[in-house]
């Protein structure tokens, strides 16, 4: 038996159904999302996502177990996620375009409650082993709402409890799910929507994969704010002719996208000849964003709101900012900013003691956007997440990024690398990062790595564009010293890339390393 | 012609039949990538510039279409 005292009516507001319904409340007509297919309101969300969730409450009675959505990135996403959270169980996205072993390692993972998916998944479906019950959102949403259920699974939900489990791929290979509570999530939309100014009255344009954290700002600024996301189709970004089009077309205001699809918008030359008339704000996140590619933005739309920012998925979509507010030459590297609200963010150097202006170290965080943690692995939780060094005398979280970062004169974060990209050549300490930083300012390229082979020590480029390796080695020279110049260069047409857009190390180590 | 662009298409996509293929984007068979890949290629093969205006759904449907556009470049 489980005895809940009644809950503080702030805390009551802190659950996503409450943001969710007091939205649909304000705006009911209002289109919350949309896609080449659908459209769906606050007040069809709601009423829908109840139906799923009775249709999941009956099929499983009350269990806070994962739900697992299998869908692509149509509106059936977000009924299936609303759904589950009515049902009083987190929900975890599975995209139907991941290999299907990745999709059954996840399940395995979670023992889902119930897996629901989308009307075409079905294909998808057939191709994995799922051992739990298995509902189509579409017919789930149409169940008759069995209320005192619903009652009874709100009154248990705590802002404490997971909302989302987002996996991610750990050093192993292994996907490892990160498990975020519904007052991360919302404390992340309040602030999301105070830096944004976004109202009901904006159009997002949505971009990333909603198994990618990056989503997250898109669903819950919708939901928060009572604004519209629309999804924009896989073929815009094909086609950079047609993303302009469409984005002219349903009139989006406010992009929150991954950085690669903003550099490759940007490398596609459509800005120069046609440009999103409606735009005012693009929020960038997910890997380095490059100045030169920034540049290019900036000329054809000089009146948007660009801003960086930084986090991993364990403290709920992003820790830093940084709104850019002035020019920088293609060489200088941008920014990640500083801490979000809610969030410490400390740098942190071998000896856990903070770094001075300019001393590299780990970027570490807390506060309240901290993962509950790693689902079904304790072992790994305690090791990212950690007790602060700087203060032994209570319990107090936080967790490790692994990201090495440097604090400016400004008070602004700069990103340097990765902590296993921080390599020793010639006897000099050397970020990675630092030399792809230089490589992607020159002229024709449009993107590059730095990979380091440690038996031969040396440092090798991998890059996509035109110029010959003669002539990188030029440019370079006049940009890094001499003990950071890589001894080989590699053109390649296209460089390998994860679903989420974000570039395939792994991949790249395998290909040039072994 | 029309031999030399379907090497460079199944290089870059060896799963799809080019030869038969003829809703290549409405299917969802190309991605981004194959795209980037493609359009390089047939640059470099053909001394063709390719510009945003050119890089359309229904330019990429099927290899006939494709070579349509190409040689209304070479022309």
């Amino acid at each position: 038996m489980r005895f809940l005292a009644e809950r503080l009516r702030d805390s009551l507001e802190r659950t996503v159904l409450e943001y969710l319904e007091q939205t649909a409340r304000r705006l009911p007509e209002g289109i919350a999302f949309a896609d080449e297919e659908r459209e769906l309101s606050f007040r069809e969300l709601v009423l829908r996502a109840k139906g799923i969730g009775s249709a999941l409450l009956c099929k499983n009675g009350l269990t806070t177990r994962p739900v697992a959505v299998l869908t692509g990135r149509t509106v059936y996403s977000v009924e299936g996620y609303m759904g589950a959270l009515y049902a009083g169980c987190c929900y975890v996205p599975v995209d139907a375009a991941m290999p299907p072993q990745r999709m059954m390692d996840i399940l395995e993972q979670i023992q889902p409650a119930a897996l629901l998916y989308g009307p075409k998944e079905e294909k998808v479906l057939g191709k994995i082993t799922v051992n739990c019950p298995v509902l189509e959102i579409g017919e789930a949403a149409a169940h008759p709402l069995v209320t005192d259920l619903l009652d009874t699974v709100r009154s248990r939900c705590l802002d404490v409890d997971p909302a989302y489990m987002i996996f991610t791929s750990g050093s192993t290979g292994k996907p490892k799910g990160i498990l975020i509570s519904h007052r991360s999530v919302m404390d992340f939309a309040q602030w999301y929507e105070d830096i944004t100014g976004v109202t009901h009255e904006d159009r997002l344009g949505n971009q990333a994969p909603f198994f990618f954290d990056l989503s997250v700002k898109d669903l819950y600024l919708t939901l928060k704010t009572g604004a519209t996301t629309y999804i924009l189709p896989k073929k815009c970004f094909l086609f950079p002719k047609l993303l302009v089009e469409l984005l002219n077309e349903k009139k989006i205001t406010t992009l929150s996208w991954a950085t690669a699809a903003f550099h490759m918008t940007a490398n596609s030359g459509v800005l120069e000849k046609y440009q999103p008339l409606y735009l005012k704000r693009v929020l960038l996140g997910g890997e380095a964003l490059q100045a030169k590619q920034l540049n290019i933005w900036r000329r054809a739309l000089p009146d948007v709101q660009y801003t960086n920012l930084y986090g991993p998925t364990e403290v709920t979509v992003d820790c830093t900012w940084y709104p850019i507010k002035r020019e920088f030459t293609d060489q200088e590297p941008i920014p990640i900013g500083k801490a979000c609200a809610n969030k410490e963010v400390m740098i942190l150097n071998e000896e856990d003691r903070l770094c001075t202006v300019g001393e590299p170290g780990e970027i570490c965080v807390r506060g309240s956007g901290l993962a509950i943690g790693y689902y079904g692995d304790g072992e790994k939780t305690a090791r990212a997440f950690v007790q602060n060094p700087l203060n032994p005398l209570y319990p107090d979280r936080m967790y490790r990024t692994g990201d090495i970062g440097m604090l400016t004169e400004t008070g602004d974060i700069l990103f340097l690398s990765r902590k296993d990209s921080q390599i020793k050549h010639m006897g000099y300490r050397i970020e990675l990062g630092e030399i792809e930083t230089a490589l992607n300012a020159l002229p024709g390229i449009r993107a590059a790595v730095c990979l380091f082979h440690k038996e031969q020590d040396k440092i090798l480029a991998v890059y996509e564009g035109e110029m010959a390796a003669a002539e990188l080695a030029k440019g370079l020279m006049t940009a890094l010293p001499k003990y950071m110049l890589p001894s080989d260069y590699h053109a390649v047409k296209a460089l390998p890339r994860l679903p989420n857009g974000k570039l395939d190390r792994s991949r790249l180590k395998e290909e040039y390393l072994c | 012609m029309k031999e030399k662009l379907l090497a460079i298409l199944s290089e870059a996509c060896p799963e799809v039949d080019f030869e038969t293929e003829t809703a290549l984007i409405d299917d969802g068979l190309l991605e981004s990538l194959d795209i980037v890949m493609i359009v390089t290629e047939i640059m470099q093969e053909f001394g063709v510039e390719l510009t945003v205006d050119d890089l359309l759904p229904e330019n990429f449907n099927s290899v006939d279409v494709l070579l349509a556009l190409i040689e209304s470049r070479t022309a």
